[in-house]
């Protein structure tokens, strides 16, 4: 079991910040007792967050810095204020919240009663951490070993030898390390206490991932992942194909940045992009002729990976610009086929492509030639939008990773909501209806782009979405809202503020918005909402009712 | 009290994270299984299904030589999941399995790896062409070199249990009228619809290679099954008429009808 350090827990702080300590008091009910552990550990957990809203009122500043600058006198606090564009309103208030926070967390904890019963219900979960601390840490080294065997394996495979006997003793140490904590964590004892907080634990990775890199792993993207790292490594290329707004320039990022380590350059490919911006241009500079590399080159120098958004959109005769690049592995060598400078190569590039509906086909494929050295790198993958396709035993169709994304936003960092037991059934009821329409306007969206004839789709309950879809980014956006609202509003209203009067556009895209509230109205969402607070032109308020079997 | 968050998706997890009481129960149960005492009815097994559809079935070690592709421990543990959900959602028995094998099915395990050409050539996913790469065994034609759909890949592990040869009914039919075939073939054989459907054209072709590869036999000789998969040029695409000038793909509109075109249900 690791070493869990003794530190005072929070109210035990507070207590010593401000000088006083527990004592003997009224005798409490175990009940009495019960409830005020619980109002102490809500607050100790809400000052950790109030402290950082503090530090962030003040533009950064620690505890001891603002002390520091406070003993300064108030012209230097107020210079501060001023120089950092601080809000002291702002400042006072967030100052006051935890001044508050503090004088009822020392209330509470003055009482010995309480707070000892509050350290051994701490003792407790210091034990339950320390138990899954051990457990996500044979997990993680299952992870590394399994990754390591890959990898090592597919370096022979890319050189065509046979490892030798030291190579194959090391991989045979990987296999029995492997084995060894398979073994172990068939024997781990996990009791609910311990489970809850790996889920809790889950949730807060899955909102340090949103919040750093705006991309969670879900086990479909980590399986994608899983099957295209051991490639990257190698130094080969790959292409994420996929509808808009499916995630794969963030993937690119997140693999780029998390699992290589570096922050890649992004370049937005355009039908109108110059040879110069893959290559680099000559110009002037003190008189002399020099040659500028572009960011891509320098991206290449510098070993950070490329990532060639909308790849397909480059002209064709460009796309040959990168064929021998394409084809080098980490160890190669790239000349620079203008300056003949020789850059070794430490990084992949990664492309994505959007994938088009056939009437653009011609215009904005990738030509064979270039795909075809993707997929002899680390493959053309196709993402597309999380579960699409997805059902349960019965054939009903499911949202498993994006309903553990949006969980991850509406929770605060312990992994709670801030449901009541009561309300807490019918707001789960509501937020599935409300994914189980958006994956509905994926897939029909989906199919309208692949198969683009209305004849098809008018062949199941398809409808076509020719522009628009509601991405995960957007269920995001509207769960954040949703939770700024302390989800006092139904849901339904921050769909149509968040979603719909964001963007009030005509034409085409009108039909598409149409055709989004009629799924959201079949999904009984909207019930009750008046035609025209939809805002949207041209659609007639007698179907809007019918919709809803009104009329 | 607040909600956990977790409680929103973690029945799509069940096995995620058991406790010790969850596994021990399982433990017990393997264990009764074990003494014979199991009290609900015991899955199909792979050595039954071998033994009901003899040459017919090509598992594990027939798809390896086939792909020269080795399932790893885990490919291999997916692969008995996958087949386990499959008679359970179909409600597969060993009698309805009898039935199919008279009717001329075959069961065969899809992987959605090939090993490459030579040994040195790296694995690659399953698509048309490089079942065509790798077996020289297909009709010399380049109409399809730039179609989407001979990049499609299988999509990994899964089982078929499919006809080895048309149905006889869905001959000189349009495609449209095959559906509704298919639709009443379901029927009478207690399935539901959804569970019969038809092949992809990377399936056909790696359920017509792997039979000819392992038994040196041709299934299909004469005939074209009729896949789900369109064209660029919106036509349905026909895989088959395996005979010595090598397999074959073409396409048709839907509404043509040809005597030697129909379809093989695949479950």
């Amino acid at each position: 079991m690791p070493h869990i350090p003794a530190i005072p827990t929070t109210p035990e702080r507070v207590l010593r910040e401000k000088k006083t300590e527990a004592k003997e008091a009224r005798p409490l009910g175990p009940e009495e007792i019960k409830e005020q552990v619980t109002e102490l550990f809500e607050l100790s957990a809400a000052r950790a967050e109030a402290g950082k809203h503090v530090r962030e009122a003040w533009g950064g500043l620690t505890k001891a810095e603002r002390e520091e600058l406070e003993s300064k006198g108030e012209n230097a606090v107020a210079a501060h204020i001023e120089s950092a564009r601080l809000d002291p309103e702002l400042i006072e208030f967030r100052e006051t919240t935890m001044k508050e926070y503090d004088d009822r967390i020392a209330e509470l904890s003055s009482n010995s009663q309480v707070l000892d019963a509050y350290k051994n219900r701490f003792g407790e979960l210091k034990e339950i951490l320390a138990r899954v601390v051990s457990y996500e840490h044979l997990r993680h080294e299952e992870d590394v070993v399994i990754k390591a065997e890959q990898k090592l394996r597919k370096l022979y495979e890319e050189i065509g030898r046979a490892p030798g006997p030291i190579e194959r003793k090391k991989m045979t140490g990987f296999s029995d390390r492997r084995k060894e904590i398979e073994e172990n964590l068939k024997g781990f004892e996990l009791d609910p206490k311990t489970i809850d907080m790996l889920r809790r634990r889950e949730v807060r990775r899955m909102q340090n991932d949103l919040e750093r890199y705006s991309f969670a792993e879900t086990k479909s993207r980590q399986e994608l992942i899983r099957q295209v790292l051991p490639d990257l490594l190698q130094g080969a290329p790959v292409l994420f194909q996929g509808e808009t707004g499916s995630g794969k320039s963030q993937l690119a990022k997140y693999i780029s940045e998390r699992y290589l380590g570096k922050i890649p350059t992004v370049i937005s490919v355009s039908e109108q992009i110059k040879e110069s911006q893959i290559m680099g241009s000559r110009g002037l500079e003190a008189g002399q002729t020099v040659f500028n590399n572009s960011e891509f080159v320098k991206a290449q120098k510098e070993g950070r990976p490329v990532i060639l958004d909308e790849v397909n959109l480059m002209p064709h005769e460009f796309a040959g610009l990168l064929h021998d690049l394409l084809q080098k592995r980490v160890g190669d060598v790239w000349v620079h086929p203008v300056t003949g400078e020789k850059i070794p190569i430490t990084a992949p590039i990664m492309a994505t492509a959007n994938l088009k509906s056939e009437r653009y086909k011609q215009r904005y494929e990738l030509d064979v030639a270039t795909l075809r050295r993707f997929i002899g790198g680390a493959g053309a993958r196709e993402i597309h939008y999380l579960d699409i396709g997805k059902k349960d035993k019965e054939g009903n169709p499911i949202a498993p990773e994006t309903l553990q994304i949006l969980s991850a936003v509406l929770a605060d960092r312990h992994g709670d909501i801030q449901w009541s037991e009561e309300e807490a059934m019918q707001k789960v009821e509501e937020l599935k209806r409300f994914v189980q329409a958006c994956r509905k306007i994926q897939e029909d969206f989906t199919l309208s782009i692949r198969e683009g004839g209305e004849e098809s789709l008018a062949r199941g309950d398809r409808l076509a979405f020719k522009e628009l879809v509601i991405t995960l980014k957007d269920q995001i956006e509207i769960m954040k809202a949703w939770k700024a609202s302390g989800f006092t509003e139904p849901l339904d209203s921050i769909v149509l503020r968040e979603f719909f009067h964001k963007a009030e556009i005509s034409g085409r895209a009108a039909k598409d918005r149409e055709n989004m509230i009629k799924v959201f109205i079949a999904n009984k969402l909207f019930q009750n909402t008046n035609p025209e607070d939809f805002k949207i032109q041209g659609l007639s308020p007698k179907a809007v009712r019918q919709w809803q079997g009104k009329e | 009290m607040p909600f956990e968050a977790y409680k929103i998706y973690q029945e799509y997890e069940p096995d995620k994270y058991k406790t010790s009481t969850q596994e021990k129960v399982a433990k017990a149960l393997a264990g009764a299984k074990k003494e014979g005492l199991e009290p609900v009815k015991e899955a199909l097994d792979f050595s039954e299904v071998r033994e009901v559809f003899g040459q017919d079935f090509l598992g594990v070690e027939e798809i390896e030589r086939f792909t020269g592709h080795s399932l790893t421990p885990e490919e291999k543990r997916i692969a008995e999941e996958k087949w386990q959900k499959k008679i359970e959602e179909q409600g597969l028995t060993k009698e309805s399995l009898e039935q199919l094998k008279q009717e001329g099915f075959m069961v065969v395990l899809r992987v959605g790896t090939l090993a490459g050409k030579e040994k040195k050539d790296k694995e690659m996913p399953v698509t048309i062409k490089n079942l065509r790469q790798k077996f020289p065994l297909f009709y010399n034609q380049d109409w399809y070199d730039n179609e989407q759909f001979a990049d499609v890949a299988l999509s990994g592990i899964d089982w078929g249990i499919v006809k080895k040869e048309l149905l006889e009914e869905s001959k000189s039919k349009n495609w449209d009228e095959q559906e509704e075939i298919l639709k009443t073939w379901a029927k009478t054989h207690g399935v539901q619809e959804k569970f019969v459907r038809r092949r992809t054209p990377a399936e056909v072709a790696y359920d017509i290679l792997a039979y000819f590869q392992v038994h040196n036999e041709r299934i299909l000789e004469k005939d074209w099954d009729w896949t789900s998969v369109q064209s660029s040029v919106g036509e349905f695409v026909f895989v088959g008429v395996f005979d010595s000038d090598g397999l074959g793909v073409s396409l048709d509109t839907r509404g043509h009808r040809r005597s030697t075109l129909g379809v093989c249900p695949a479950r």
